[in-house]
């Protein structure tokens, strides 16, 4: 046995695991050689040291990036084909963070949605009064069947509690499935860019109802709710966004409440929310190979009027009373 | 070989139908052991965090290939080293920093998230201070070495489990194993006072 041979076995030497006979030469040596003895001493307070490493925990929200990470790649990519939106703060550390990607997210079902239908709904809800379905669901799924068994119904019903305040109280409830997962993000008060985003989770099942999810809100025209809800039931991920706008007393005319959703072409809808959210949104066109950047502004409500009303016939006038809408042959009113 | 526990199992049978909550669990099963290897292998929170992360994203894309007879920590394991040592092929073209460097970095590095209660305040530092050096130590290794000692030392891995997540013989395994622990007590010897002298493994 010589000192190469000793380095050569020392790791099975330190645990044991030599046969005896080659044990029984190892110690033989080393007893005899002060350098052997020397770093096999040296070896054993390293392997020690190595073994006491602690484990170093993750960062906050580890997990819930991963999920969110799965969930978009699963959800989003068929929708971006020809029309790639990014935002400008979209940076590597931005993405990372839960809210960023969240809003991102919904963001972009806002403007990739095919159709919103959202004044068909509303009128609907009107002849219902305080339960509104509104299943926002696009019926595609990630392998891009059609098959539209599955689905998620989210029911708003208002709930008026005098130690909370006015709120709504959603029903989430999955079909044609026995079983699936959600998770719901809900972004407050047009917070597309929150800071924090409460999320849960909820497994759904036929037989169990999930718990009502409560939502305060303040009756502030033009604040909305949104709830962003990925899921999936049959293998299949999908997304239902609903976009809840608040009336003033939660029961304004019908009019009033079609400000709640854009409509239009992809532009129009990308230009109204960058004006609403007052976030710039650029738009990639890859068919045509060009960028459309359309710019936040912040719309006063005389434009908000203006924008909603056009081509019915009358004029929106600012005034320091009020904002007056008046048929457009009408005469300038007269202030008191 | 480790077969699948049978909870891991029925929670990847349940993700392979795409049940997002059931890989959830798994994700936060995994997450610590995951992390905390790739923050060993790159002593990077930033690069372990991107590590990490793409490996659960590799994972859930790829459950069809998973193979029911191995262990879901090996698999996940196998496929987090992969991405760390591909990266490094990557990084390879690029100029490659010296010791030095990876050292004058880490100072800063080393600081977060080793909260223990339990020693004294001379006790810590004197922790903290070993650990740093043996961190240090790790990242001078070759990868592939050092994805074993990572592996072994900090994951309590079997050689027979590493055999599989590296795709070698076990008695490579073995001999490098050997080989990155020689070079570690070489490297450490200057500071050997920094280590108590404990049980061996040997006793
Ligand atoms: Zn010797």
């Amino acid at each position: 046995m010589n000192c190469a041979k000793v380095e050569e076995l020392s790791s099975e030497y330190i645990t044991g695991m030599l046969p005896a006979p080659l044990e029984q030469a190892v110690r033989t040596h080393v007893q005899s050689c002060p350098a052997c003895a020397a770093d096999l001493e040296t070896l054993k307070r390293v392997w020690t040291g190595l073994d006491a490493l602690p484990a170093v925990e993750p960062p906050l929200f580890f997990h819930e990036n991963v999920m969110s990470a799965i969930e978009r790649q699963a959800v989003l990519p068929s929708r971006l084909s020809g029309w790639r939106m990014l935002l400008p703060q979209l940076g590597r550390v931005a993405a990372s963070t839960l809210a960023t990607g969240l809003a991102v997210a919904a963001l972009g079902w806002t403007l990739l949605l095919p159709t919103l239908s959202g004044t068909e709904e509303y009128a609907a809800q009107q002849a219902n009064p305080g339960v509104l379905t509104v299943p926002r669901t696009a019926d595609e799924d990630s392998l891009g069947t059609t098959a539209a068994v599955p689905r998620l119904k989210i029911e708003r019903i208002t709930v008026v509690n005098p130690e909370v305040g006015p709120s709504y109280q959603f029903m989430i409830r999955l079909e044609g499935a026995s079983r699936g997962t959600a998770r719901l993000h809900l972004l407050p008060d047009n917070a597309l860019s929150a800071k924090t985003v409460p999320v849960q989770r909820l497994i759904l099942r036929t037989d169990v109802p999930a718990p009502p999810l409560v939502v305060p809100f303040t009756a502030v025209e033009g604040k909305s709710i949104n709830l962003f809800a990925s899921w999936t039931a049959n293998g299949v991920v999908r997304t239902t966004y609903l976009f809840v706008p608040i009336p003033r007393n939660d029961a304004l005319p019908p009019e009033r409440q079609s400000f709640g959703l854009p409509v239009g072409t992809l532009p129009e809808i990308a230009r109204e929310v960058a004006v609403r959210y007052g976030q710039p949104v650029i738009l990639e066109d890859t068919a045509n190979k060009r960028m459309l950047s359309l710019t936040a502004v912040e719309q006063t409500a005389t434009e908000a009027l203006r924008r909603a009303l056009r081509g019915q016939g009358v004029q929106v006038l600012p005034s320091a009373q009020g904002i007056f809408v008046r048929p457009a042959a009408a005469a300038p009113p007269v202030l008191r | 070989m480790a077969a699948a526990s049978g909870d891991d199992r029925d929670l990847i049978e349940r993700s392979r139908g795409g049940d997002v909550a059931a890989f959830d669990l798994l994700v936060r099963r995994y997450e610590k052991q995951v992390y905390s290897t790739a923050y060993r292998l790159t002593g990077s929170y930033d690069d372990a965090s991107d590590i990490a992360q793409e490996a659960f994203l590799r994972a859930w894309n790829n459950l069809r290939s998973f193979r029911g007879d191995a262990a879901f920590s090996t698999w996940i394991f196998r496929i987090a080293t992969n991405i760390f040592l591909d990266e490094r092929k990557r990084a390879r073209s690029r100029p490659q920093r010296s010791l030095e460097d990876v050292m004058a970095l880490e100072e800063n590095m080393v600081t977060r998230q080793f909260e223990d209660t339990g020693p004294s305040p001379q006790d810590r530092i004197e922790m903290r201070e070993r650990q740093e050096v043996l961190e240090r130590a790790i990242l001078s290794l070759p990868e592939a070495q050092r994805v074993m000692v990572v592996l072994y030392h900090t994951q309590e891995r079997s050689y027979e489990e590493i055999a599989e997540i590296m795709n070698l013989p076990m008695g490579t395994v073995k001999s490098r194993l050997n080989r990155a622990r020689l070079a570690l007590k070489n490297r450490l010897a200057p500071a050997a006072e920094l280590f108590p002298v404990s049980e061996s493994p040997n006793t």
